[in-house]
């Protein structure tokens, strides 16, 4: 069981990085999404800098971090080539085989870009426009935490290996 | 003088969106180093997931409050993350102060409703929002770099679709 302090330090770094998060994207009009669609509608590459910078961002500081201190599993394509990292649906059960959890990244990441462009931004930028006041984002989040729960009781329960 | 203030705004505008890409990069990169947002215990390359967290907290939440057992990722020291919260308390503090809070109504809001529960059911097929599949692709995951793509693909086949609408709506009202 975990101290006290290590509770609360993780509750509050969490929360101080996610207000650094929300109070930036407010401003930029980050959208993971909205840098793809732009392009492919206006030819616009203003917002697919913000992603192009994430990734240079994060990888820097796993690179960093791993020459500091041990990250045994960066980068993971050398350490465990096509494992599925832990988090993905099925990530558990080692049986599944590889293809398996390409076709649900496809199937999801599919269902992913048609949605999040009908909605007018990615999950981050819908948080960001209800925190702004627009209602039809703060339905969307009705709808996407209703989807949590439903996807955890239900759905993925029925996920079958095929 | 106007054109170039205006030039000016945007390169601000520009230098802007890359500063916050890289900030919240180097926060979720260090959030899982740092904040034990990481191996062992919990997933890698967890230190941001819209979707993910949210699901972590919300169940939490309702497992708390009634007797059900709904899962959730793995958690850090058995208390859900809080980014979800803190991104919507930064956006929050950051448009009333810049005087950009304002309560806007929606023309269709079923389909808001639709959208959102299916991003979150793709999102969690996936196993990442667009954050975390980018985050995963920082990490060298190479499923990830499909689910990017997918994405990808996605975004162009509803622009596609959008595009294919506004055209027919033009051609509508001239005819």
């Amino acid at each position: 069981m975990a101290t006290t302090e290590v509770v609360v330090s993780i509750l509050v770094s969490t929360l101080i990085g996610g207000i650094i998060i929300g109070y930036l994207s407010q401003r930029s009009r980050m959208c993971f999404v909205g840098g793809v669609r732009d392009y492919v509608l206006v030819k616009d590459t203003h917002l697919l800098k913000a992603p192009l910078a994430f990734l240079i961002g994060a990888v820097v500081v796993f690179a960093i971090a791993s020459l500091v201190a041990s990250m045994p599993t960066w980068p993971w394509f050398i350490t465990k080539s096509l494992m599925p990292i832990p988090g993905a649906p099925l990530a558990a059960n080692a049986a599944v085989p590889i293809y398996n959890h390409i076709i649900l990244a496809i199937i999801g990441g599919l269902g992913i870009g048609i949605f999040a462009v009908f909605a007018g931004g990615c999950p981050l930028r819908q948080h960001v426009m209800a925190s702004e006041g627009d209602k039809s984002s703060m339905l969307y989040l009705l709808g996407f935490y209703i989807a949590a729960v439903v996807f955890m009781a239900f759905i993925l329960p029925n996920i079958q290996i095929f | 003088m106007t054109e170039q203030k205006e030039r000016k705004r945007i390169i601000k505008h520009s230098y802007l969106i890359i500063i916050a890409g890289l900030v919240t990069g180097l926060i979720a990169a260090l959030l899982q180093i740092t904040a034990g947002v990481g191996p062992p215990n919990t997933p890698v390359a967890y230190g941001i997931c819209i979707a993910c967290h949210g699901r972590d907290l919300i169940n939490w939440i309702i497992n708390a409050i009634g007797e059900t057992n709904l899962g959730y990722g793995t958690l850090v020291a058995g208390v859900p993350v809080l980014t979800v919260v803190g991104i919507v308390a930064g956006a929050f503090i950051s448009s009333t102060k810049n005087k950009e809070f304002k309560f806007r109504t929606t023309k269709n809001p079923g389909v808001s409703f639709v959208c959102g529960f299916a991003v979150m059911a793709s999102a969690l097929i996936l196993g990442a929002c667009p954050l975390r599949a980018v985050l995963r692709v920082a990490y060298g995951d190479a499923i990830a770099v499909v689910g990017f793509i997918a994405i990808s693909v996605g975004v162009v086949i509803s622009a596609a679709v959008i595009k294919v609408n506004a055209r027919r709506a033009i051609n509508r009202e001239v005819t």
